[in-house]
């Protein structure tokens, strides 16, 4: 992947729109920016960074969200003033030209990151702007632009290979378990690391829908055996049902024929029908003279009572004389009684009811009375008669018999009548039976039989075929439910297949996670050692004492010498630590597997001239695409220790100017350069 | 063919699993865990869609 242009307006301290062009003549690689301090050269490498990322991560530093922040700090008149830019509309445009490794032709990539429709036109803080991304391949945007990035750049690129010096001076010391992880990130190591813990995340995940459908599953056999009894039985109450059927059709088509021939004898039916009526009428009449018969023997019965009827008047009369003299004595004992009980009550008295007081003459006179009403009274009990017992009896039967109307002419008559009515139905019937011929009779009251026990069968064959249609009916609503069991079995069987194979898909590809992580770990790590060395042995101004650079599992670098001892880097010098460093990270872009730009910014200040000349002599060699960043002293020095090999490598220059009055920056074109003893000052 | 492709190759091969599916899994990673900030939830999902379609 290569840069070839950079577009930035009101970006840092540029203002305006500022262009710089990578474009590339072939063979050559490197492009140098230069400036004094505070020119604006270091905002170039912050508005690669910032439009890529949005932000501008240091080696090591957790990747994380962009923030309007980021882009706050970056406008251009946040610094000066009262912090508020003038022009809102920042935006950082990138333009790449990428070959892919199983492509043919390359590919062009435009990358935009602008503040867009800021909320006020005069924003006074980062949360009234807007950030936007954008991404076009070959003039298309691209709707996932970070993949779209991520595809043409190493994983945390932004980390390792666009870098400040203060940055690689950090890195030129141990190295941190942050660091490890974006080594890692750019090796794809973390990425194995962390796609292990996440499938077996989604392991347990399919796992535990596993074992939900299996407890919601029930027992296929259980539903095909009731399917294959609820078969049986359906089928069992279908034959049922059809020799039901079968027979009701028989009988019917009986019936008509009994009836057919009954139709055929429709006259002689009739007088059967005639005879039966007479019958019937017959056998009313005879119960009616039965019934008339009983009236005989009451009559009889009361005949004798009758004939002594005027006796028993004249003995009821005498008896209720009787009877009426002992009604008079009894009122006459209840009215002496009252008497008495009132004289005794009124004795007790001192006043009369109607106020007046009561003498002792007066109640002499009472006890007198009362006296008297008690001895009378002791008389009318002692002289009460007894009632004679027969009394009740005899009025009774004397009563009933006055009632009894004994009509025996009349009973004579009514039975009478009845015998006619008798005789006339017998001779009717004996016409009829002689009208109709015994053979006939025989026939007509067999079919009428037959009829009679066709119609009880086909209706008991109906009643049957009715409750078979229910059971069937029962049968199919069961098989209907057992059905629907079934598929739901079926289709849970078919969803637990699924989930096996979803589970067996993340453990296998769980377990190919790991069997690469641990071989690619190693692998890369020897490529970084191995790339570190060729090019620590390219810098470093002790190759007759320095053998090759180490990584160790934890991706701390170290030195080895000619005797195989190690030296650990707190004891090397600065300048030394810086070529270990860069030697090194130069290692972990080849073990990357992706070309990215190499951007160098104010990194050769702490090396001597023996490191300083090996670097400027191999910098083409170490990337292909390099831009350098240099402060005013470093353009001097490189244009003084470059060799005419380094020179033959550049493709353009660009100074960092700033315009005091102004208070903005700006980029120029310059000449190609030449070794400094060859330019003629102006 | 890279390293890392070479080293799935050899992986897929042997445990009888898709290169492709190993390769997406990796892009997904990739670009959901490391290039953005995503919920890790999303990256959860997203390997499962990508299993969920491979067993289908």
């Amino acid at each position: 992947m290569r840069l070839t242009k950079l577009e930035m307006k009101n970006f840092g301290p540029y203002k305006g729109v500022v262009e710089v062009s990578f474009d590339s003549v072939k063979g050559k690689n490197v492009w140098i920016i230069w400036g004094s301090n505070g020119a604006g050269k270091t905002h170039v490498f912050k508005a690669i960074k910032w439009c890529l990322y949005g932000w501008e991560p240091s080696p090591g530093e957790k990747i994380r969200r962009p923030t309007s922040k980021d882009a706050w700090d970056l406008v251009y008149g946040t610094n000066i003033d009262q912090g508020i830019p003038p022009d809102p509309y920042m935006h950082v445009c990138l333009w790449f030209e990428h070959q892919p490794e199983t492509a043919s032709s390359s590919k062009q990539l435009y990358v935009v990151r602008r503040l867009v429709r800021p909320a006020s036109s005069r924003p006074r803080n980062p949360s009234q702007i807007d950030v936007d991304f954008e991404v076009k391949i070959n003039g298309r945007i691209n709707d996932s632009p970070k993949e779209a990035i991520e595809a043409i750049l190493p994983v945390a690129a932004n980390q390792f290979f666009m870098f400040h010096g203060e940055e690689i001076r950090k890195m030129s010391l141990k190295h941190g378990e942050d660091v490890q992880q974006a080594i890692e990130l750019i090796l794809d190591a973390q990425t194995f690391r962390q796609g292990i813990a996440h499938l077996a995340t989604v392991g347990k995940q399919i796992s535990r829908e596993l074992d939900e459908e299996r407890a919601k599953a029930g027992d296929m056999a259980q539903y095909l055996d009731a399917k294959h009894q609820i078969e049986e039985k359906t089928e069992s109450i279908q034959k049922e049902i059809t020799q039901n059927q079968r027979e009701l059709e028989a009988k019917r088509e009986d019936l008509e024929n009994v009836d057919a021939k009954l139709r055929s004898h429709q006259g002689s039916e009739k007088l059967m029908g005639q005879l039966e009526i007479q019958r019937q009428q017959l056998n009313q009449v005879e119960e009616d003279r039965e019934n008339h018969l009983a009236k005989y023997d009451v009559l009889i019965s009361e005949l004798p009572s009758r004939l002594i009827l005027p006796e028993l008047q004249k003995v009821l009369e005498k008896k209720e004389v009787q009877h009426q003299r002992i009604e008079e004595q009894r009122q006459r004992i209840a009215e002496l009684r009252g008497m008495q009980m009132l004289a005794a009550r009124v004795l007790k008295l001192d006043t009369c009811i109607c106020g007046n007081k009561i003498t002792g003459v007066e109640k002499t006179h009472l006890e007198a009375e009362r006296r008297h009403y008690e001895d009378e009274l002791k008389q009318s009990e002692a002289g009460l008669e007894q009632e004679d017992p027969t009394y009740y009896q005899v009025r009774e039967t004397v009563a009933g018999l006055s009632a009894s109307k004994l009509d025996f002419a009349q009973y004579k008559k009514e039975l009478d009548r009845i015998n006619v009515r008798i005789d006339e139905f017998r001779n009717a019937i004996k016409k009829t039976e002689k009208d109709l011929g015994s053979s006939d009779q025989g026939l007509i009251r067999q079919l009428q039989a037959d009829r009679t026990g066709f119609q009880e069968e086909i209706a008991r064959r109906q009643e049957r075929v009715s409750s078979l249609r229910e059971m069937f009916k029962t049968q199919q609503d069961y098989m209907d439910r057992v059905e629907r069991n079934i598929l739901r079995v079926d289709r849970s069987s078919r969803v637990k297949q699924n989930l096996e194979r979803q589970f067996s898909l993340a453990q296998i590809a769980r377990s190919s996670f790991e069997s690469v992580l641990e071989p690619l770990t190693d692998i890369k790590r020897k490529v970084i050692e191995v790339e570190a060395t060729r090019i620590f042995r390219k810098l470093t101004n002790k190759p007759e004492e320095y053998d090759r650079i180490q990584v160790d599992e934890y991706y701390d670098v170290a030195v080895v010498n000619k005797e195989g001892n190690l030296l650990e880097r707190e004891k090397l010098s600065t300048g030394e630590r810086e070529i270990v460093a860069l030697s090194f990270i130069l290692g972990l872009m080849r073990a990357s597997e992706k070309e990215a730009p190499l951007v160098l910014d104010t990194f050769f200040a702490h090396l001597d001239d023996a490191h300083y000349t090996n670097i400027v002599s191999s910098l083409p060699d170490f990337a292909h695409q390099v831009v350098l960043i240099l402060t005013n002293v470093e353009y001097q020095n490189l244009r003084q220790r470059a060799s005419e090999g380094f020179f033959g490598h550049l493709a353009q220059v660009w100074q960092a100017t700033r315009d005091q009055e102004k208070k903005a920056s700006k980029l120029i074109g310059t000449e190609l350069l030449a070794p400094i003893s060859k330019v003629v000052p102006k | 063919m890279t390293t890392i492709g070479e080293l799935l190759q050899t992986a897929a091969t042997k445990n009888g699993i898709s290169i492709d599916l190993l390769s997406r899994l990796l892009n997904i990673e990739r670009t959901y865990l490391y290039l953005t900030d995503a919920n890790p939830s999303t990256v959860i999902d997203r390997i499962r869609d990508a299993i969920k379609e491979a067993a289908q």
